[in-house]
């Protein structure tokens, strides 16, 4: 990678924390773990909506959440600019819908590893936290000077490339490992199909057994 | 016990003066007012860790952590009629919560059946929602860091009330509850009967057919009790709403209610009138401060029995 792939890979890791803290961050909707461990799901269950539906338009914070957004759009363009190259009109449409994969792989981490917190409220209450800065840490690697053994693991088990580095290079038509540019989009479909099954399972639980720790804190705050 | 919803324009009273009412809260258009509320053998049990601090018991919670189980309900029927304003009592711990959840979907029942306006709370909750108003005196629904006005619009957007509806309702709690002044205040810079009052009216304004009140008067004083006692009085009596209350203020919920269910130990202990808790009271030799039982605070009364019954 050049130096000005890499400001674009800074880039788009930038855009993606600013659209998960525009549309997810509001009443902790992106941070599950910290309803569920709070015992503020069922502020939820008085609602006539469905949790997804309450889940997907909670989180919206245009105005304090999209700082990220705007600078790191800021430095995409800085950084296309500088690698000089013509750039069809669908190469937009492919950007953002990469950034949107990217976003569901982060949720889809953050849910499914948030279904602890309906079996251990107090452990896992900060849960998701862990995970969605964890993987955010390491996504701002470019994994391009590592060994193919550290890059394999880093796009399949523990998948931080995907939320950076290989949506970079898969959207300037060098995808490693010869795999195709839909690959993330695969993952995140399985992500969420575990996230889903083990989040549904957790509520099942949750509602059986209830939390008997809530705290207002946080509650569309 | 049925009662017809009031559209009428009654003169009323309030702080002194007699006005006019605004139009009448009514009832969802359309909604069964004969659903009631039906609990069948419901038992309710909880897990609960048990943790030791010195010596060998450090060692246990890890290698075979000790549960016990607690009975939070044990085999509780009951039946609520439409229109009835049912005070639900008893002491920490009783079960009194975990009743209220389950009737408003919030938690499942180990065994047994929940029926609310002639639905299942696990089944139909976004059903029944429509229909249900739901009230935790240590919790409020209000959005925090937003004025009320915009809480109330929240409302009226999620709940789908129409507008005709909403208008009503939302004049009605305005001069019934006195929020006029509120509205316009951030959440988080109401006092607590200040907040009380504007959940209370955010819980009304989808014209509810059945509330659930968990200690709504917790932590209030005088005039703000006084103030929420005769709305929830004004609203079962005049609009026919079926309210179930709980409070460990028992001259409150005497004042309030016609009947009272006692829960003690996961069980009902009590069901019935406050005049035949007295009776019951005089029956099991119970002797309070006041020379006439009839007349006893219900306070002094309910404390005795349970006295009795331990």
């Amino acid at each position: 990678m050049n130096r000005f792939e890499v400001l674009f890979m800074l880039a788009y890791t930038t855009i993606v924390t600013g659209i998960f803290q525009t549309f997810c961050s509001g009443a902790n909707t992106g941070h599950i773990s910290r309803r569920i461990g709070r015992g503020q799901l069922e502020h939820m269950f008085n609602q006539p909506v469905s949790l997804p539906m309450q889940l997907a338009t909670e989180g919206f914070i245009p105005f304090s959440g999209s700082s990220n957004l705007i600078s790191g759009t800021v430095i995409m363009a800085v950084a296309l600019n500088g690698l000089d190259i013509v750039l069809p009109w669908w190469w937009v449409l492919s950007l953002i819908g990469n950034l949107i994969v990217t976003v569901a792989i982060i949720l889809g981490n953050s849910y499914f590893a948030s279904s602890l917190a309906f079996y251990a409220p107090v452990q896992a209450e900060e849960i998701s936290t862990f995970v969605i800065d964890t993987f955010g840490h390491i996504s701002t690697f470019p994994l391009s000077g590592m060994p193919r053994y550290l890059q394999f693991p880093l796009i399949t088990f523990i998948p931080t490339g995907l939320l950076a580095w290989f949506p970079t290079l898969a959207l300037f038509g060098k995808a490693p490992f010869g795999l195709s540019a839909w690959y993330p989009l695969l993952i995140a479909i399985i992500l969420w199909l575990f996230a889903a099954h083990f989040f549904r399972k957790g509520l099942h639980y949750y509602v059986k057994t209830g939390i008997n720790r809530y705290h207002p804190m946080g509650h569309r705050r | 016990m049925s009662r017809q919803a009031s559209t009428d324009t009654t003169p009323w009273v309030t702080a002194g003066r007699r006005r006019k009412a605004p139009a009448m809260f009514t009832p969802s258009a359309g909604s069964p007012l004969n659903g009631g509320v039906h609990v069948q053998c419901v038992t309710k049990t909880f897990t609960q860790w048990q943790r030791e601090n010195a010596g060998k018991g450090i060692l246990r919670n890890l290698l075979k952590p000790q549960k016990k189980t607690v009975h939070a309900l044990d085999d509780v029927s009951f039946t609520i009629n439409p229109g009835e304003f049912v005070a639900y009592a008893g002491p920490n711990g009783a079960g009194k919560s975990t009743t209220m959840k389950l009737l408003a979907g919030m938690l499942q029942p180990t065994q047994g059946t929940v029926s609310v306006l002639g639905m299942s709370p696990d089944k139909d909750r976004i059903r029944l929602m429509k229909k249900l108003g739901v009230l935790f005196g240590n919790r409020t629904e209000l959005w925090w860091d937003h004025p009320i006005s915009q809480s109330f619009e929240w409302k009226r957007v999620v709940w789908d009330i129409p507008d005709d509806v909403y208008k009503r309702n939302l004049e009605m709690v305005t001069d019934l509850l006195d929020i006029g002044e509120l509205q316009k205040t951030f959440a988080r810079e109401l006092s607590l009967g200040q907040r009380m009052r504007a959940d209370l009216a955010m819980m009304l304004l989808h014209s509810p057919t059945l509330i659930l009140l968990d200690e709504p008067t917790l932590g209030l004083d005088v005039v703000a009790k006084r103030q929420m006692i005769d709305f929830l009085k004004k609203v079962n009596r005049e609009n026919g709403v079926t309210i179930v209350v709980t409070s460990h203020d028992m001259d409150d919920l005497e004042e309030m209610a016609e009947r009272i269910l006692m829960i003690s130990n996961g069980k009902i202990a009590y069901d019935g009138s406050f005049d035949g808790l007295r009776a019951l009271s005089e029956a099991y030799g119970i002797e309070t401060q006041t020379v006439v039982i009839k007349k006893a605070p219900i306070e002094q009364v309910i404390a005795g029995l349970y006295k009795a019954w331990k």
